[in-house]
């Protein structure tokens, strides 16, 4: 969180002739960051981030010790002036203080302390003190109010003041909040009670304060109130941490409390209160001061590892300056041990916490770079090899990348025909539209496809990015590195251009002879009568192509073509590997021929280049390509026909016609042996 | 040539005549086509001669049939010569435009994401880390608990974590005692114990992953990626994570940019450091962009021994550190990049994604 520190207010703790941009920038190098300098009631402010280890410095007064401490490393001198210290009360001869206390359980307040001043007035504030408390961002309320206020933003004790004659019967039970509770807060908010919020109740059974968080309404001090009591606790920092996320209310108290107090302020700020009461409202303490339970922590000391500090700094650092720097932040070094000083045994507890003490005063601007030579024990993936080399080819055949959010919403999968059960959800979306991680890149890719039509004749895209789908087995969800292809264009023939980027692509990655089969177990995103499965060779299923299902294009309303495609891309990956293979050239020319051939409608033309074709050795026979197929009456019902390149090559002497015509006679007889007849014989 | 038949008079002479007359005053190819039709075609004049040689006296004809022939041979020869100089004076004349609009090749785009991670990898490459992979999804002991970072911790709050509905039977996450909660991992870290759970050293590895958290405005958006760099080794210092920084600054944003580490808390390192890199627009100055000549880079740190522990590594015998940083808003801080929302990376819109 950040907080604000007026210059003046900061000078009370700290003697020093720094400026406000020295204390700003040398601030920010060794301890706190200061955001900026900023100028409210004519008065620079300084805008401080405090970190969450440092609830120490919650305060002007934590801020003090550090600028303190800073400084002097800068050869600015500096002196932390420690103003409360002398502060004490002098209650004797006073009355016991008429409150009976129960506290239902020690650890939900550790420290109970309390004051009663007599013979208020309420008032308006001194003018110093209201301006301060706009200063840092508080509104002056009454005196009493502000001096609760003023008191926790000068030394970080947050503190509460009761009217003592709203406390029925002078009965304070302080305990744990029942289930269903309810209590009307000083903002006059009725608020429901988490299970286990800290509550004091007065001897008639109402709640008066939400204990930490806020007081209660029925006990507040108002204009008639007369009698004040001073309350200056301790509670356990978990409760009110879980009661302020519960209740979804954080005040600057409860960003204190949660954070742990330090047990040596708690007198000092009660004595202060009380002794501002005095000048403020004209009232006097009226009877002794109630301070119950545990008083100090268990001292603290951690062991300075000096051999640590120079390992982690990359440099000597005398132990002399070490324990100077230790002195200069409060803590107490003896036998190679620091003392930890009462306001930070929130943050250091191991030698590790001392080096970072010592490294951050010494300068990190006075250790110089230098670049570590050792070498990984590890060797480089290829996996990410693969995928530059996949997304290259793909942008060099004209697709577009996009990034698209890990998460999208149940109608956008239903859109596309994905059933949202099936897939992976979130238990806290931050909107209903992102509830779910995307099983699948098509529908973004669709939904971005129908976006750009509107624009562009032609869409080309694809994504790569895990797609995720839940515990097929192990502990985790499914999240396999995948690719995304859409393609969207008038020309309603995609499916042979994207087969042949397919294998292009496979081929770039060492991997040949895709098989290629009617699809099967495609998403319900594309035409399943329309969709090719593509495998490896070795039967590894990749991805599958094909046309994206009419219903799912009439919803995104497109009008053109549209070819999808999706691949496990930690597959392709783990498949791809530098295959590359030398085959010398024949000098000598091949014979190239034609051979038209009439097969079944449905057979799979492309099962010709698998055609066991003669084998000798030093001839090569192959079938160069296949044409398109020509459907005509003439060739029967049912029939279809494709032209064959044929080509027959010699590694040692040039091929003669009718060596060529022999082989030829050899595949024809093959093909017909298949059923194929052959054009023109 | 010598044309000399006295019934014929000059005839073929006045042919040739005419037909240099004509074909003097040709400028355009198909006007010398028409030519060549006139005289050579089916109709023309060269065989409207010939069709007098009957009338001829026979010791005359073989004579005439020659002359008629070299005079074919001639304006044929003309014309070719004509229709050369034709051409080569067109080419020589016709405007060359080179404002011409091109013919784009079908080429795409790369993301802008995939630039930046390119260009991260290949620094953090250059000085010898190794780039991995961890999970996107994962369970709550790597992302947080092994991080020093336990449930009751507030410093948990702040990562604004996405929960992930476990189904009714699913096999335990848990690792002593803790971490049974799915998450979408609000930052690379994860990747670190698992890392040194690999078991090999000194590790030295780059981890570029998407991450998710529950925030959206101009400058986060719920789905983003994070660089991660760790090296533990024995001896690791400051004076190495700054070495590593510095190289990294230099290369990513100019050879004149600094780096600068300041005190920060993270529950994963001791000690934590903001890292700040010097501004690109005032030089380090000061201006509005900048905080006195400073821009925030992410946080950085010695890794806790807690979690060199928490992955198998001796913490007395071993030292490390780490960085995570966002890699859209790295890159967007570089000058020129002046992208008002952040999440419109993540709008597959082409007008946008063909600028990159």
């Amino acid at each position: 969180m950040t907080i604000l520190v007026p210059d003046s207010w900061l000078r009370e703790y700290v003697n020093t002739e720094a400026t406000p941009e020295q204390i700003a920038q040398k601030l920010s190098l060794c301890s706190l960051s200061v955001e900026h300098i900023r100028q409210i009631e004519n008065e620079p402010v300084y805008e401080i981030e405090i970190t969450p280890n440092r609830s120490d410095c919650l305060s002007i007064k934590g801020v003090a010790r550090e600028v303190a401490a800073v400084l002097p490393r800068f050869g600015i001198a500096a002196e932390f002036v420690n103003k409360y210290s002398s502060v004490a009360l002098d209650d004797s001869g006073l009355a016991e203080l008429d409150l009976d206390i129960t506290i239902q359980k020690e650890s939900l307040c550790p420290r109970f302390t309390a004051a009663l001043v007599d013979g208020v007035v309420i008032k308006e504030s001194s003018p110093l003190i209201q301006r301060r408390l706009i200063q840092v961002g508080a509104r002056p309320l009454n005196n009493i109010i502000d001096i609760t206020n003023y008191l926790m933003f000068d030394c970080g004790q947050p503190m509460h003041a009761f009217d003592y004659d709203k406390i029925t019967n002078h009965v304070m039970i302080l305990r744990q909040a029942r289930k269903g509770e309810k209590i009307v807060t000083l903002d006059e908010q009725a608020r429901l009670l988490p299970k286990g919020a800290i509550v004091i109740e007065d001897g008639v059974g109402r709640l008066i304060d939400l204990c930490g968080i806020m007081g209660g309404y029925n006990s507040a001090v108002d204009e008639t109130t007369k009698r004040v009591l001073f309350f200056v606790q301790v509670y356990d920092p978990k409760r009110i941490r879980q009661t302020t996320m519960a209740l979804g209310h954080r005040t600057e108290a409860a960003a204190r409390f949660e954070k742990g107090i330090d047990l040596e302020g708690i007198v000092p700020g009660l004595a202060q209160a009380v002794l501002m009461a005095k000048d403020q409202a004209a009232a006097e303490l009226a009877a002794c001061v109630i301070d119950m339970g545990k008083k100090e922590d268990k001292e603290l000391s951690v062991v300075i590892n000096y051999s640590l500090i120079n390992r982690v700094l990359g440099r000597k650092i005398a132990s002399e300056e070490v324990n100077s720097i230790l002195s200069d932040l409060g803590f107490v070094v003896r036998d190679k041990k620091a003392l930890v000083p009462s306001w930070r045994r929130g943050d250091i507890s191991i030698s590790e916490d001392l080096v970072e003490e010592v490294a951050r005063l010494y300068g990190y601007f006075n250790i110089p770079g230098q670049l570590p030579l050792a070498v990984s024990g590890s060797v480089q993936e290829k996996t990410f090899y693969w995928e530059d080399k996949v997304k290259d080819i793909l942008v060099a055949f004209g697709y577009t990348e996009t990034y698209s959010n890990s998460a999208l919403s149940a109608d956008l999968l239903k859109k596309c025909g994905f059933a949202p059960d099936q897939a992976l959800k979130l238990k806290n979306p931050l909107v209903k539209d992102n509830e779910y991680f995307r099983p699948s890149l098509l529908p973004q890719l669709l939904e971005a496809t129908s976006f750009n039509l509107n624009r562009y004749d032609e869409v080309k895209l694809f994504e790569v990015a895990s797609t995720y789908s839940p515990y097929p087995s192990g502990e985790l969800p499914n999240q396999p590195m995948t690719l995304g292809l859409v393609w969207a264009e008038k020309s309603p023939d995609l499916f042979r251009s994207v087969k042949g980027e397919v294998e292009q692509i496979a081929n770039s990655l060492g991997i040949y002879d895709l098989v290629w089969k009617v699809g099967q177990s495609c998403l319900p995103v594309f035409n399943s009568s329309q969709t090719a499965d593509i495998f490896s060779k070795e039967g590894i299923y990749l991805g599958s192509i094909g046309g994206c299902s009419p219903a799912v294009l009439s919803r995104f309303d497109i009008k053109t073509s549209v070819l999808l495609g999706q691949f496990d891309l930690s597959v392709l990956t783990s498949l791809a590997g530098d295959r590359f293979l030398y085959v010398p050239d024949s000098i000598y020319p091949a014979v190239k021929q034609d051979l038209s051939v009439i097969v079944d409608e449905n057979y799979q033309i492309g099962n010709f280049f698998f055609l066991q074709l003669p084998e000798e050795s030093s001839v090569k026979v192959f079938i160069e390509d296949i044409g398109v197929p020509y459907r005509d009456p003439s060739l029967g019902e049912g029939k279809k026909s494709v032209s064959l390149k044929l080509a027959f090559q010699a590694t040692d002497h040039a091929m003669t016609d009718s060596e060529a015509n022999n082989y030829r006679e050899q595949i024809i007889s093959k093909l017909k042996d298949k059923g194929a007849t052959i054009r023109g014989l | 040539m010598n044309f000399d038949y006295c019934f014929m008079e000059s005839n073929v002479p006045a042919t040739l005549q005419a037909f240099r007359d004509r074909l003097n005053k040709i400028t355009t190819s198909e006007s010398l086509e028409s030519l060549r039709v006139d005289y050579l075609g089916r109709q023309g004049e060269i065989n409207q001669l010939m069709k007098q040689l009957p009338e001829l006296l026979p010791e005359e004809r073989s004579q005439f049939g020659k002359d008629l022939n070299a005079l074919k041979n001639e304006l044929e020869e003309l014309l070719e010569t004509k229709k050369k100089n034709l051409l080569i004076a067109s080419s020589s004349v016709a405007f060359f435009d080179p404002t011409e609009p091109a013919i784009k090749p079908n080429y795409g785009h790369l993301h802008l994401i995939t630039h930046a991670i390119r260009e991260i990898n290949s620094i953090f490459e250059k000085i010898g880390f190794v780039r991995v992979r961890h999970p996107e999804i994962d369970s709550d002991y790597y992302a947080f608990e092994s991080l020093n970072m336990p449930i009751s911790h507030a410093a948990r709050d702040e990562w604004e974590t996405f929960y992930i509905t476990l189904p009714t039977e699913h096999p335990s996450t848990m690792r002593d005692g803790v971490g049974d909660n799915i998450v979408v991992t609000p930052h690379t870290s994860n990747g670190q114990v698992r890392e040194m759970e690999k078991g090999y050293l000194p590790i030295k590895m780059i981890n570029i992953a998407r991450c998710g958290r529950r925030q959206s405005d101009v400058s986060h958006g719920q789905t983003f990626h994070q660089f991660e760099g760790l090296y533990v080794d024995k001896d690791v210092s400051i004076a190495h994570l700054k070495g590593v920084l510095e190289y990294f600054a230099r290369n990513f944003y100019g050879p004149d940019r600094q780096i600068r580490l300041r005190p920060y808390d993270f529950r994963f390192t001791e000690p934590s450091f903001e890292v700040d890199v010097t501004c690109g627009l005032c030089g380090g100055e000061g201006c509005s962009f900048c905080k006195g000549g400073w821009l925030e880079l992410g946080g950085a740190g010695m890794v806790h021994p807690k979690v060199l522990k928490a992955g198998g590594i001796n913490p007395k015998k071993y030292s490390g550190f780490a960085f995570g940083w966002g890699v859209e808003r790295t890159y967007m801080m570089k000058a020129g990049l002046s992208i008002p929302d952040i999440r419109m990376l993540y709008k597959a819109d082409l007008g946008f994604l063909e600028q990159f």
